[in-house]
């Protein structure tokens, strides 16, 4: 097997090398597959799980309430979508297509076309989608003979409907996986709730992640009196506890879904901070390091460009086991009721209504929820062991 | 020829890597014998597998990718591959110790360099440990530490390269072994010390009557104190026997290339006499002899080209793998 | 050698009684004690166009004083003076391009490139920071520079980790020359390479010597390799000088009790 099949000439770099590691094994591969199917499911929960229909012929005419009825979110989010499959689908083909020498300018380009459509898009949709508001009883109209030819979702309950009549049922035919204490499809509140652990996943880490490489990089490169003081305020901030600290914002505050990724964001980047921080120490003063300062690059660049690619590799592994945490931080949050209230859906809020007030079990309550929770966490655990030991030096060729 | 008895000979070794990139033989068919109280010294440049012959031989290679795939290795007539792991755990640093290349690393950050020493000690035999220490003690002093009872309770980070070695030598001797095996003993350490570090090993040598099997990459290193040599090239042995035979008349052109670098590079001549292109990448080893594109005889020769020279025995104790060696042709294998 | 003697002009680098001092703190309040003197008064003047060797063992300062001239580290007393400009006094400007005329070739040839960077990258990074090129020329000049030192041009495309110690350091010649610098600091380049590898390299460098005229600083610990490569050789201990003259004087009359233990311990 030669080492860069494309071409003999090309080098394989260390993040190819890393990336086929990671693949190697069939577990890691599996659960990269059900991330995407997770993605996917969060993506298009709209049109998975909806009370309004597709498409549905009313007095001869042809109506889409599905798709007038979206939130602009929700096409910012398909815009997203669709804008990072084909950023999936042009880095292989521009790995293929350009020398490495090359590739690096293209890829970030490429990168950053991606995220400027993406945030205009966002832009636009918002500035110009118009706010509507749909009431209307689809189902009703198809079973009273006032619609037909309706095509409705595979799962035609909304998340947010309420049914006081089918309160807690049972899974049954009608309720794939039962009702909950409101009337609400269990299914359809868990597809949605999808989006809330990613949102929180993502949007906590990212926070933590950013902030803990700026304060790493800053205390680790420049060393000395910096690095002592700014150790002392990271600790500082380590020692805060960041269950109550939640708990007390939620007291103050209103209980959005962006408080709680902005406070698990902003107190849990130290341990970030302390990996970056060490990696940094280590590696300026490394011969690579001192070979560039030598040729006169800008700070920035030694930072940015050449430190931090090489101090990554423990930063993403923590990032992921970091994810895994902010999906069980607010799933244990609104599980205590400091989370996120109904009728925003969250599969912590969905698991607390489980035991009820008269003490009864609802398993249907527990065990869909749990699951989904413990699939994801265990998911994204999976994947950080798996990249840990792509990472692992011991892999490298030793002659 | 000394009649000195065979204390340690492999036949057949072959050793196997998996890498990334694919599987190749870092040690191919090696095979050599080592007398009672000589030096043999194996040279050859890194990627050669001199390193990952003297793991096999110590059955070490479970901490790389390595794997023994054939081959049996004779020790005081037992085969090592045969043994239980039980068994080899007490063969090693009793009866074969070996140095390895970077003191530094090969020795424990957090013991004190005493007590590493009366670890082997206790290990290997019986006594209250008070009984280790002193031996241990006295270890440090047979190689020349001056002060050992201070130096004993020291760690490894505060000794200098020079010393560290040292340790590291006391280590392996400690239990009297009757096989050293040294893998570049002064890489990494200044020419001064690593003169007086091979003295050293010299006096131990001739104290305690230790064979020593020496691994080294610098041929002057050879010249200086090898009894018996191999010249290992690409993972085969390509020139064998008694080293002042090779040198006085070296039968292959990389051995050949290996002297003539050796002794212009302390001249004052415009150009060292440097053997062109690089070691040969295991993964893509060339067709039939594995040095013929750096050959000056064989780049051009259509038999070089194709068929891979085996090692055979040219006269008594004196091998090559050459179709150019003088005494070559003659036999057949 | 006397410093004050020297005729400024004829020098391309002079080291004036320099001074490298590392503090030694203690304590919670981080208090200097005391200093590891590693450069401890040291003179040292370089022609153009010769080979300067400096020799010593692990501990006598000599890559503390590469580093000093190139102000990687802090100098605590003294002067350095290339061509006429005082380095230890110049600003961030004046420092760049100093330091693009004066290059350095570190030992480990494992560190001494970024492994994330292709060969390419790193070695035409040198050339687009200090605008020597232009983007479409770029390639160009880089797989020149490989080829200068041995090198295939297709190896812009590859890492570093699929290239051996000695090609290594072939790469970190190339980057250093894509500069055109005129005094490459050379530190202890080839000590971690092969015997039949470090003939190779120590043939370049004298080839590349003659083709773009360069000084060379070259730093040692083994007395063979100086032998056959420098015009002068200093000898280095503790910090100081104990000895300085031409090749064959220094060998043929060693007069410091060091030098000769360095002597004898090479043959």
């Amino acid at each position: 097997m030669a080492a860069n099949t494309i071409n003999k000439n090309w080098g394989t770099s260390a993040g190819e090398l890393t990336w086929r590691r990671f693949l190697s094994s069939p577990l890691n591969a599996f659960c990269l597959a059900f991330l995407a199917f997770l993605v996917s499911l969060a993506v298009l929960a709209p049109f998975l799980a909806n009370d309004k229909p597709f498409v549905i012929t009313i007095a001869g005419r042809l109506h889409f309430p599905l798709f007038r009825a979206l939130d602009p979110g929700d096409y910012s989010l398909c815009l997203a979508a669709i804008v990072g499959l084909s950023q999936v689908v042009l880095i292989r083909r521009n790995i293929i297509r350009f020398a490495p020498f090359i590739r690096g300018g293209v890829l970030s380009r490429q990168l950053a076309v991606g995220c400027v459509i993406i945030i205009l898009g966002t832009i636009l949709i918002y500035a110009l989608l118009p706010f509507r508001l749909d009431t209307a009883d689809y189902k009703t109209m198809v079973a009273s003979g006032l619609a037909a030819g309706a095509i409705f979702p595979p799962v035609p309950y909304g998340y947010d409907r309420t049914d006081l009549k089918s309160r807690q049922q049972p899974p049954s035919r009608q309720h794939w996986f039962g009702t909950d204490d409101v009337g609400a499809d269990v299914l359809a509140r868990l597809i949605h709730a999808t989006r809330v652990s990613f949102a929180v996943g993502l949007v906590a880490v990212g926070i933590s992640t950013a902030i803990g490489i700026a304060v790493g990089a800053g205390l680790g490169y420049f060393a000395g009196k910096v690095d002592f003081l700014g150790m002392r305020l990271v600790e500082i901030v380590m020692a805060i506890p960041v269950f109550f600290l939640v708990i007390m914002v939620v007291a103050f505050f209103p209980k959005t879904l962006l408080n709680i990724m902005l406070i698990i964001g902003l107190t849990s980047w130290t341990g970030t901070a302390r990996l970056v921080r060490s990696e940094f120490l280590k590696l300026r003063r490394r011969d690579f390091v001192q070979a560039v300062i030598l040729i006169g690059i800008p700070l920035r660049s030694i930072l940015f460009r050449h430190i931090l690619p090489n101090a990554i590799a423990p930063v993403l592994v923590n990032a992921t086991f970091g994810i895994s945490a902010a999906i069980f931080t607010e799933a244990a949050l609104s599980f205590l009721g400091f989370g996120l209230a109904p009728p925003v859906p969250s599969w912590g809020q969905m698991l607390s209504q489980g035991v009820t007030t008269a003490g009864s079990f609802l398993w249907w309550l527990t065990l869909f929820p749990g699951l989904a929770i413990f699939l994801t966490v265990l998911t994204y655990n999976v994947i950080g062991e798996g990249l840990r030991d792509a990472f692992d030096p011991r892999w490298r060729n030793t002659a | 020829m000394t009649e000195n008895h065979i204390l340690l000979s492999t036949r057949n070794l072959t050793v196997g890597f998996s890498t990334d990139r694919g599987v190749f033989h870092a040690v191919d068919n090696v095979g050599f014998s080592v007398r009672q109280g000589r030096v043999f010294t194996i040279v050859g440049e890194s990627g050669s597998g001199k390193t990952t012959t003297a793991l096999a031989i110590m059955r070490l290679l479970a901490s790389t990718r390595g794997r023994i795939l054939s081959g049996q290795i004779f020790f005081e007539g037992r085969d090592l591959l045969a043994l239980t792991e039980k068994q080899m755990c007490r063969i090693r640093g009793n009866k074969i110790a070996m140095i390895f290349q970077e003191p530094a690393a090969a020795l424990n950050p957090i013991l004190t360099v005493g007590s590493q020493i009366a670890e082997v000690i206790t290990l290997h035999q019986a006594g209250p440990p008070k009984q280790a220490w002193l031996q241990a003690v006295e270890m440090l002093r047979t190689v020349e530490i001056p002060d050992p009872d201070k130096w004993a309770r020291s760690y490894p980070h505060q000794l200098s390269g020079g010393m560290q070695q040292r340790v590291m030598i006391a280590i392996a001797i400690s239990c009297r072994p009757s096989l050293l095996i040294a893998d570049e003993p002064t890489a990494g350490l200044d020419a001064t010390i690593g003169l007086t570090i091979l003295n050293l090993l010299d006096r131990l040598r001739q104290r305690d009557d230790i064979t020593v099997l020496l691994i080294t990459h610098d041929l002057r290193l050879a010249v200086r104190r090898a009894d018996d040599l191999a010249v290992m090239y690409a993972s085969r042995i390509v020139e064998m026997g008694e080293s002042r035979k090779i040198f006085a008349q070296p039968r292959h052109p990389y051995t050949q290339g290996l002297l003539s670098c050796s002794q212009t590079a302390g001249t004052s001549l415009r150009r060292i006499a440097a053997i062109p292109g690089t070691t040969a990448d295991p993964l893509c080893y060339p067709t039939g002899c594995k040095f013929h594109p750096r050959c000056r005889l064989g780049s051009n020769d259509r038999l070089c080209q194709t068929l891979e020279p085996e090692l055979r025995e040219l006269e008594p104790d004196r091998w090559a793998a050459c179709w150019h060696a003088s005494g070559y042709e003659k036999h057949a294998s | 050698m006397n410093p004050e003697k020297i005729n400024p002009p004829d020098y391309l680098l002079q080291v004036l009684d320099l001074k490298t001092y590392f503090p030694i703190r203690r304590g919670l309040l981080r208090r200097t004690i005391g200093y590891i003197k590693a450069v401890d008064g040291v003179s040292i003047a370089l022609k153009a166009g010769r080979t300067f060797g400096l020799v010593g063992e692990s501990g006598s300062g000599k890559t503390t004083l590469a580093r000093s001239i190139l102000r990687l580290v802090p100098v605590h007393q003294g002067r350095i003076v290339f061509r006429q400009t005082d380095v230890l006094s110049a600003d961030k400007t004046h420092l760049r391009q100093l330091r693009r005329q004066i290059g350095l070739i570190f030992q480990d040839p494992y560190a001494s490139l970024n492994p994330r960077q292709t060969i390419g990258n790193i070695i035409g990074e040198g050339l687009k920071v200090h605008r020597l090129t232009t983007d479409r020329d770029l390639p160009d000049r880089v797989t020149t520079w490989l080829s200068r030192v041995g090198l295939l041009p297709d190896y812009i495309n590859r890492y570093p980790h699929e290239f051996s110690a000695g090609q290594r350091q072939r790469i970190a010649l190339a980057r250093t020359l894509a500069l055109q610098p005129s005094l490459i600091i050379c530190d202890e380049p080839v000590s971690s390479l092969d015997v039949s590898t470090q003939a190779q390299i120590l043939n370049l460098l004298k080839d590349l010597q003659v083709q773009f005229s360069l000084t060379y600083l070259f730093i040692a610990h083994d007395l063979t390799v100086v032998e056959s490569f420098c015009d002068v050789v200093a000898v280095m201990y503790k910090g100081r000088i104990v000895e300085c003259a031409p090749t064959r004087q220094l060998f043929e009359n060693p007069t410091h009790t060091y030098t000769q233990i360095l002597i004898a311990s090479a043959r």
